[in-house]
């Protein structure tokens, strides 16, 4: 089970009001590389992974990546504050408004909505921890996009902490995978079947 | 995060220097529970992959020390915090700090008003 804490594991400031950016920042809300598809991929591959140590690594970066949805979503809601409908016109953003007004939905900056087919589970251990390493990667990359999208400091400084995160949690599933290997290699080869 | 005053109270300008301690104390409580929770998520993920590392393990037992510390603080100064913490339903009465407070017109609930209410 998980225990909520009100409390933002880092500051979401705005320095002023930027829909566009937040149309783009959805990208890591709902988007295919985004916290709520890593969150889920990593909360879904635990249920079958073997090595313990593994297993609980992926429910704490799962957890974290919630975590950093908050973050995302907070931010996003700052910078749609006090948007009205023609402006949202204006601005080209008026698809999002007509649907979901001021408020966040799991779509991308493309305006397709979330789906499970985003994640990746086979159920073997070094193929998922690799495609973990993978999409923290993917994840990285977009949010060095974003940083360069934006010249809000606020909003680059709150972007490069997750980023950094995003490095941290690569590193410990090349670790976790490295782990895993290590197991499978008292088997002699842990590719053998 | 920033807390603001309550306008449409009546108090005398002790009170109102009372509740201005308190929300700077509340401030500083929130922003070192950030601090520490960065440590310690740090620490767990690492601890994850490196079980046996004593270092770490002692870091982490006096991270969750501090963060103990300051929750406690936190809590029985400025309102709930976490769930199964005390007086977790006053946050359904709008006290206590929430991470979308200054994404909407109505102004957060100042701290030091819960008697009044």
């Amino acid at each position: 089970m998980w225990i909520y804490e009100a409390n933002l594991e880092y500051d979401a400031k705005v320095s002023y009001a930027d829909p566009r950016m937040a149309q783009l920042l959805i990208a890591q809300y709902g988007g295919p590389n985004g916290e709520l598809a890593a969150a889920m991929q990593y909360l879904n591959q635990r249920f079958d992974m073997e090595n313990k140590r593994a297993r609980q690594l992926l429910v704490d970066v799962g957890t974290e990546e919630l975590a950093h949805l908050e973050i995302i979503g907070v931010t996003i809601r700052k910078l749609l504050k006090g948007i009205k409908p023609m402006q949202a016109r204006e601005l080209g953003i008026a698809s999002h408004y007509v649907e979901h007004e001021n408020g966040l939905f799991y779509v991308n900056p493309s305006g397709n909505s979330w789906t499970a087919d985003y994640l990746k589970h086979v159920g073997d251990p070094i193929a998922d921890m690799t495609s973990n390493i993978a999409a923290e990667e993917r994840a990285r990359a977009v949010y060095e996009h974003l940083i360069s999208l934006t010249d809000d400091p606020l909003v680059q400084d709150t972007l490069r902490f997750l980023r950094e995160r995003e490095l941290v949690h690569a590193a410990r599933f090349k670790e976790a995978l490295f782990i895993i290997k290590e197991e499978m290699n008292t088997r002699k080869n842990f590719y053998q079947y | 995060m920033s807390f603001r005053r309550d306008s449409d109270s009546c108090s005398s300008s002790i009170e109102e220097d009372k509740r201005a301690d308190l929300e700077s104390l509340c401030n500083r409580l929130i922003r070192d529970l950030q601090h520490a929770t960065h440590a310690l998520v740090d620490l767990m993920l690492y601890l994850d992959t490196h079980p046996m590392d004593f270092r770490a393990r002692q870091q982490y037992m006096l991270w969750t020390n501090h963060y103990h510390m300051l929750k406690h603080q936190y809590q029985k100064a400025c309102g709930p915090l976490q769930w199964y913490g005390p007086n977790w339903w006053q946050r359904a009465m709008g006290f206590g700090y929430d991470p979308l407070d200054d994404c909407f017109e109505q102004e957060p609930m100042a701290y030091g008003t819960r008697d009044k209410r």
